[in-house]
């Protein structure tokens, strides 16, 4: 889809123009894309919180479903590419448990593009702000969180 | 039959002139960077790897160091300074002296000595029978045909170019075994003869000295000298009764134009190539063997007296001009004797035969790749 | 032999260390410097450290991110108490002796305070020399040019003052004199006014310092070469020639094109890349080989097609692909596979089509064709260089060049230089990749330690704290301080608002605004708020954790509060910079990132670092050369050594080895005066005949036992370093073993040695048994082997014919002058290709080789006296049970697998076990003895402390939740979580999880796949991750609206 394409849609199929997402990312890789990002100053929409954690094998499934079912709109894991993992392979052990929490989705009624797993490395900024942006406009095109209260 | 390895080659080949092929590794960048070379002929670098690894029958049969102009840029390129293109000039002097089934090439091309001797050998011999033989030395008035009567100089033209040619053709017909029917496929007849005008066109123009690196002036340097002594040659051997003459003809006659213009050429170019080796400036310059040396000193000597024999005949000096046309002969029969059959202008026969049967070979792989695949069909043509 | 370090003759040692050069070298000699209770001065002669690497984006052969690898040294090597940076530092002169040298040091004014500068970019981005753009072509314009960015060579621009490198060390602003409009003109000052910590001083001067120190070492690194010197490349003529560290930046992500693969002259996306190697290698004039650039060239290929598509035509000309190290070969077989075309021709020239730019390459293809090829884009493979600051360092430090004009090394001491206290490291003795230069740092550190066994931590400081305030049961009550970094936050975010927002969140009991929250003022302020306003919980709104906790977590210390009470929220990276066209979100996200770091800080709990004892002996598994110098070292260190041999003598492989390829040194005498030092020293322990029956416990603390012809022994020890060496194939194929004239390398060498070789004619074959589907690595040996026994040979007799076959001769580095030689002495090279092996013969006893000669495409055959092959060199079997007993791996070859390709390649992920020689890969000597005392070096750094400091952040497990399903066990990455057994006082078998700290590294790997919260990460537990989680989808704040108040939370409650 060109970028006009996306502009497009996004205009038009937004049910959700403020959404929240929660990012888990990794201290090695995502944690320090992301600080690339900043001082690169690439923009990106501000719908993201990050939390960081010191791996993406650290992140329990609970914490993604936990945050989806308590309103959360989206939440995504960032950590290093395959290969690249400071403890050897942990994010290879996040990629598994991404299909089980993919799995889980359908039970909860989620759509499955609530949630992501998502590789950027230290030196790749560009790539966080594409991600961000990326998963920010999935996210609006959905409509708000079914558990949100209120 | 596999080929065997021949260890003895590459010392053997050293005798005649530069081939450090030591610090080669065969990257390829000569014959990449070359004008002339193509799949067919992919010099320097297999002439090089032929006497690197030893493969001397392979050597034999190719013709790749004839088609090389020695422009120099292989050796400009070449990342280990290995100066293919020199290496080059050296495996033409071995072919020669390889086709040479008298031997005298190869004991001339390694030892000065033999050369030089030779040289001045067949000169004593020409002073001996010039002061034997020679005319009645008519001393008030200038009168050359007197003193070498036209037609005995004519006949031993004759007889000389006939002893030549044997010589010449002998050893050609070695380089066609050698190249074009040992240990390969012979090219069908029809080849020769479709590839036969090529013979004659570069024979006549050197056309292919044009497409040799960037310097075409070269090729017209080349070209000129050859014309120079191409009408020369014609001149003396053929028509020498029209062209030494005791007659003076106006200016304007032809005689007289076509010879300033072969003298001029011959002594401009040949001046030209001496000081050039003397500076050393161009790449191809760097190294010159003896036989680099002889053949433009012998020519321009030959020019130069032959310029001194018409200047005194003109001035009206008789015994000056028998003088200088006696060392005109001295210096011009050996070069003629030596340096044409043996030395290095031999390569004026074998470097458009080399062209040639290039031509034929391409036209026989190209008529094999047309045929249906035989037996022999499927296989590259050998090197 | 290694001449030993003689004693100053004051006899005083100083316990510190200079090392010249800040790259990945000088790096890691500083890290283990420290670690070893050495300080460390580590001059750099730019602006910042890093080096090369800090310019690569990804690394051969694994493809890692390079800047990911490294930045978290950086950042250590920042802060390290223990470690001086120097920049912009050239050293003058060099007085005193070994153990007690005194060095001038020159300092080149940066114009920028490093004290207070914060590293916030604001001066830059004020620079109006920044904002320049290039005059268009044939525009002559008399306005200044823009300043080409050196760390993207050039293809970018920067300001006149401004940080190398977003990752820089020290991350500080540097003014660029040269071009710096005040400097010429006195006017502009717009960065020293942007600069809110007044840190831009264009009056600083030169100034000079004395280091007092014990030790120097030099790693100045390279430079690369200049392709302006071979025009017929076109590298500054035609704009789509670029160098190989320009594609490199223009592939990394933080390059000037962000990634984006374009092309110069149009920045248009290249179709067909073409790479020339040995660009200012292998010739005439630089008969050396850069070692480098034939596997950076494949994997720059191979980025770029993964950057762009797999259609992306990627052809490399080469002349011999030089994949000699470990995992080379398959790296190259895979680009191979996927579509990275090898052409062996070296092209002669580079021409541009004026009309599209393109390049055309006249080639010779593999069936010798000529071919004319056109590309988008050529990539010249540069070579290595010797520094640029070599001459000077040279005569500074007395140091001899060689003839390529790197430093002068011997083989058997490849890290001295011949000037006694100086040492030498990396691409400044032999060009070379970053694990060889990274092994040859520690190696020149164990030679330093071995110098200076007395002065260890003399110079190293204890840091004293007052005594830590005992917050247990405390009601938390968090301190706010938000930060305006200048204005790189103010200026986006309201940070009053922000602060009156944290106000009102629960347990927040102050919150307050500063300018520089890391400048020295506010560290005072926040270290007095702690105290006054009995802070128990510390969040500091500001930048990123990742370089600045450390600091505040100092404060905290320092204010008696534990360290790990600290919690930062990142409002300047995640959210000023990030959305600075939209204020009022980037407040409300603000808000938000403060609310979820007291979400989190109120969970937080005191931690405390665990200490395990360190047994100062050392196991040496293996007594080769590598295990012989390994012990040297770490005995003249003052250690004790066990030094275990299965044979019966001491020596290993080495023993086989009876010339080297440099000639002169005598391999048999150094091993013999090797051996009889170990034997004689009184602290190495040396057992023969003994093989090892178990290894239990963990870095600081194993217990071994052996067995020995005597019976068991067990040996208490602190680290392990295992050198059990590799030994050559017995070949299958050729005749060997049927044939008395078909030997090995080995076998050729012995009799060589013996005098007994009379062979007129020998044909040696390489890659025997290597770099085929069974050993598809390369035995890097036997390229230089062949070189080495064939000049041999020749110099017995020089008409003796030699043939080598071969598939790529591999004699990388400085080798290649003796290939070189080896041609020029006659001896004929060869290549076969693998699937057309030359075939050996014998008919009446008489060998003889046939094969193809490729070039000419004709079949030969040689009569050979001696076929000799270089069999491959393969490792032991033992390696497999010794990997067992220590829990370390084995590559798929049966070496031993570092723990990282790169930085770590003498470490395995098991702390306190080291591998050297041969274990690790086929070597050389010399390149054994490196890694040797690299492992030496790197032991030394456990051994060297009394107590080994754990992190605080590990696993711990929650005994009443954990039901022992050891779940958990399997997936650890560092085998740090055992299952237990044991009785309860009822008399039932219970099962439980126990976590070995010393194991682990606090990944949480565990934590994620335990369902029954049984285990946690201490300062990552799930309730506090779910905290800030939770803190997120709180209802949202908008500027107006309180906080809804909420239930205090008390520490330590789970989700």
């Amino acid at each position: 889809m060109s970028e006009a394409a996306v502009a497009e849609t996004a205009q038009t199929d937004i049910q959700n123009p403020d959404p929240r997402i929660i990012a888990f990312c990794c201290n090695w890789c995502s944690y320090t894309g992301a600080d690339l990002a900043g001082t690169s100053r690439l923009q990106y929409p501000p719908n993201a919180r990050i939390v960081r954690v010191m791996c993406s094998g650290m992140v329990h499934p609970n914490l993604v479903i936990d945050a989806l079912t308590k309103g959360a709109d989206g939440v995504l894991i960032c950590g290093c590419h395959p290969g690249d993992c400071h403890y050897i392979d942990g994010n290879c052990k996040a990629e598994k448990r991404a299909e089980a929490i993919r799995l889980m989705l359908e039970d909860f009624g989620l759509e499955q593009e609530r949630f992501r797993l998502e590789w950027v490395s230290a030196s790749e900024g560009p790539r966080f702000a594409q991600v961000m942006t990326e998963m920010t406009e999935a996210v609006k095109r959905l409509p708000p969180s079914p558990y949100k209260v209120g | 039959m596999p080929e065997k390895i021949d260890p003895t080659l590459i010392s053997e080949v050293r005798k005649y002139g530069h081939f450090d092929v030591d610090a080669c590794y065969a990257c390829g960048s000569c014959a990449a960077v070359c004008a002339l070379s193509k799949d067919s002929a992919l010099f320097p670098r297999k002439s090089m790897r032929h006497v690197q690894v030893g493969l001397r029958e392979p050597l034999l049969a190719s013709l790749d160091p004839w088609l090389c102009y020695y422009c120099g840029d292989c050796s400009k390129t070449c990342p280990r300074q290995t100066e293919p293109g020199e290496s080059m000039m050296t495996l033409r002097r071995f072919l020669t002296a390889q086709y040479d089934w008298t031997g005298l090439s190869a004991r001339m091309y390694q030892s000065p000595a033999w050369e030089l001797g030779a040289l001045a050998a067949v000169g004593a011999f020409m002073a001996l029978l010039i002061a034997l033989f020679h005319g009645p030395m008519v001393m008030d008035r200038v009168e050359l045909n007197t003193f070498a009567p036209v037609m005995t100089v004519h006949f031993f033209d004759w007889a000389m170019a006939a002893v030549l040619s044997f010589f010449l053709l002998s050893n050609v017909a070695r380089m066609i075994w050698n190249t074009m029917f040992r240990g390969g496929s012979a090219a069908p007849l029809q080849s020769y003869i479709e590839e036969a005008w090529s013979l004659a066109w570069n024979g006549a123009t050197q056309i292919r000295f044009r497409e040799c690196g960037k310097n075409t002036a070269r090729w017209a340097k080349h070209f000129l000298l050859v014309t120079g002594y191409g009408l020369m040659f014609v001149m003396i051997v053929l028509f020498l009764p029209w062209f030494q003459t005791d007659a003076i003809h106006p200016i304007w006659h032809p005689q007289r134009w076509l010879g300033y213009y072969a003298t001029a050429v011959l002594a401009v170019f040949t001046a030209e190539i001496l000081w050039s080796r003397m500076k050393k400036e161009e790449q191809i310059h760097r190294y010159s063997d003896l036989s680099d040396w002889l053949f433009p000193i012998l020519l321009l000597l030959t020019t130069l007296t032959g310029i001194a024999v018409h200047i005194f005949r003109y001035a009206g000096w008789p015994l000056a001009t028998y003088y200088a046309y006696a060392v005109h002969l001295i210096v011009c029969v050996p070069m003629l004797v030596i340096e044409v059959p043996f030395g290095k202008w031999a390569h004026l026969t074998y470097r458009p035969l080399a062209a040639y049967f290039q031509a034929v070979r391409e036209n026989a792989a190209r008529r094999r790749e047309q045929a249906p695949a035989g037996p022999q069909g499927a296989e590259a043509q050998p090197a | 032999m290694t001449p030993m370090n003689p004693p100053s003759k004051n006899g005083r040692k100083v316990g510190a260390a200079l090392v010249v050069g800040g790259g990945i070298g000088g790096m890691q000699a500083a890290l283990d410097f420290a670690a070893a209770g050495i300080k460390v001065f580590l001059a750099e002669s730019g602006p910042c450290i890093g080096g090369v690497m800090a310019q690569l984006d990804k690394t051969f052969p694994t493809n890692d991110c390079a800047m990911c690898t490294m930045a978290p040294r950086l950042v250590e090597i920042s802060r390290h108490k223990d470690i001086d940076i120097l920049t912009l530092a050239d050293v003058e002169k060099i007085e005193g002796e070994p153990g007690d040298f005194k060095v001038t040091v020159k300092l080149r004014p940066r114009y920028v305070d490093e004290e207070k500068c914060t590293g916030c970019g604001a001066c830059a981005i004020a620079c109006p020399l920044g904002k320049l753009k290039a005059p268009k072509e044939g525009e002559s314009s008399k306005k200044p040019k823009p300043i080409p960015d050196e760390y993207n060579q050039g293809l970018s621009t920067r300001p006149a003052v401004y940080i190398p490198y977003p990752q820089a060390i020290p991350n500080c602003a540097v003014v660029d004199a040269e071009h710096c409009l005040h400097m010429s003109t006195g006017k502009c000052k717009l960065c020293q006014k942007a600069c809110k910590a007044d840190a831009i001083v264009f009056d600083q001067k030169e100034e000079r310092v004395v280091l007092e120190v014990g030790a120097v070492l030099v790693a100045p690194g390279y430079e690369l070469f200049d392709p302006r010197l071979k025009p017929e490349y076109g590298y500054g003529i035609h704009k789509n020639v670029i160098t190989s560290i320009e594609f490199e930046r223009i592939l990394s992500a933080s390059g000037p094109f962000l990634g984006k693969v374009q092309r110069p002259s149009d920045k248009a996306e290249p179709k067909r890349i073409a790479f020339i190697q040995c660009v200012g290698s292998r010739d005439h004039e630089r008969d050396y080989c850069s070692a480098v650039c034939c596997m950076y060239a494949t994997k720059e290929a191979l980025l770029a097609k993964e950057h762009l598509s797999e259609h992306l035509e990627c052809e490399v000309f080469f002349m011999d692909l030089r994949a000699f190290s470990k995992g080379f070969d398959e790296y190259y077989q895979r680009a191979k596979k996927l579509g990275v075309k090898y052409t062996r021709c070296r092209p002669a020239a580079v021409e541009e089509v004026p009309e599209t730019k393109n390049l055309r390459i006249t080639y010779l293809t593999e069936d010798e064709r000529k071919a004319v090829k056109e590309f988008d884009l050529v990539v010249l493979s540069v070579g290595l260089r010797p520094a640029p600051s070599a001459q000077t360092l040279a005569q500074t430090f007395g140091l001899k060049l060689n003839p390529h004009g790197f430093c002068a090394t011997e083989a058997f001491a490849p890290m001295d230089t011949g000037k006694p206290g100086v040492f030498v490291a990396g691409a400044f003795t032999e060009p070379k990749d970053i694990p060889e230069t990274v092994i040859q740092a520690s190696g020149a550190v164990a030679r330093i330690l071995e110098l200076l066994p007395e002065a260890k931590g003399t110079l190293i400081e204890e840091k004293q704290y007052p005594p830590e305030t005992d917050v247990a049961g405390q009601e938390p009550r968090v301190g706010v301080f938000v930060c305006h970094c200048g204005t790189n936050i103010a200026s986006v975010v309201d940070v009053p608002k922000v602060v009156e927002y944290a106000k009102r969140l629960p347990n927040v009991v102050h919150a307050e605004n500063v300018v520089y929250a890391c400048a020295n003022d506010s560290q005072e302020k926040i270290k007095k708020t702690i105290v006054e306003k009995k802070l128990n919980r510390v969040v500091v709104s500001a930048c990123t954790p990742r370089t600045h906790e450390p600091l505040f977590r100092n404060s905290l210390q320092e204010a008696g509060l534990n360290a790990y009470l600290f919690e930062m929220a990142n409002i300047r990276d995640q959210c000023s910079w990030v959305h600075m066209h939209e204020p009022e979100q980037a407040t409300i996200k603000a808000k938000d990132l403060v609310r979820m770091a007291v979400s989190k800080a109120r969970l937080l709990e005191p931690l405390k670092k665990k200490h395990v004892p360190v047994h100062k002996d050392v196991l040496v598994v293996g007594g080769g050369l590598s295990g012989l110098t390994a012990a040297r070292s770490l005995a003249g260190q003052g250690f004790t050594v066990h030094l275990v041999e299965k044979e019966a003598e001491l020596g290993g492989a080495s023993r086989l080895l009876r010339y080297l390829l440099e000639g002169g040194l005598d391999p048999q005498r150094h091993l013999d005066d090797l051996i009889s030092e170990v034997r004689s020293r009184l602290n190495i322990h040396v057992h023969t005949g003994a093989s090892i029956a178990s290894i239990a416990g963990f870095i600081g603390n194993f217990t071994t036992k052996l067995k020995t012809a005597s019976g068991e022994e067990e040996i208490r020890h602190g680290a392990v370093i295992v050198a059990t060496g590799a030994q050559e194939h017995r070949p299958e194929e050729y005749l060997y073993g049927k044939n008395p004239g078909v030997l090995t390398q080995r076998e050729l060498e012995e009799r060589l040695a013996q005098g007994s070789c009379k062979a007129k004619t020998v044909v040696m074959i390489q890659c025997v048994g290597s770099r085929d589907e069974k050993r598809p690595y390369c035995s890097r040996l036997c390229c230089g082997m062949a070189v080495k026994n064939a000049l041999k040979l020749k110099a017995l007799d020089p008409a003796a014919n030699v043939y080598v076959l071969y598939r790529d001769v591999r004699t990388y580095g400085f080798r290649e002058s003796f290939y070189t030689e080896a041609r020029q002495k006659g001896v004929v090279f060869i290549r076969y290709d693998e699937d057309r092996k030359p075939e050996v013969a014998e008919s009446d006893g008489k060998l003889s080789v046939r094969f193809v000669e490729p070039i000419v495409r004709q079949e030969a055959v040689l009569e050979a006296d001696l076929v000799v092959l270089s069999a491959a060199t393969v490792p032991p079997l033992e390696n497999k049970e010794l990997a067992q007993h220590l829990k370390v791996p084995l590559d798929q070859n049966g070496f031993f697998l570092e723990a990282h390709m790169k930085l770590r390649p003498v470490d395995f992920a098991t702390d306190g076990v080291f591998l050297c020689g041969m274990a690790h890969y086929p070597k050389t000597m010399e390149e054994s003895i490196a890694q040797a005392g690299a492992a030496a070096a790197r032991a030394a750094s456990v051994l060297a402390n009394e107590t080994m400091e754990l992190e605080a952040t590990l696993s711990e497990v929650v005994d009443e939740n954990c039901d022992g399903c050891a779940y958990c066990v399997e997936p650890c990455p560092y085998k740090a979580v055992t299952l237990l057994e044991y009785k309860a006082s009822d008399g039932a078998i219970k099962k439980i999880v126990e976590v070995n700290e010393s194991a682990c590294k606090g990944c949480g790997v565990c934590q994620a796949t335990c369902p029954k919260k049984g285990i946690v990460v201490r300062g990552f537990r799930l309730d506090q991750i779910a905290a800030q989680s939770e803190a997120v989808l709180q209802e949202q704040a908008s500027p107006e609206t309180p906080e809804p108040a909420q239930q205090p939370v008390g520490a330590g409650e789970g989700v």
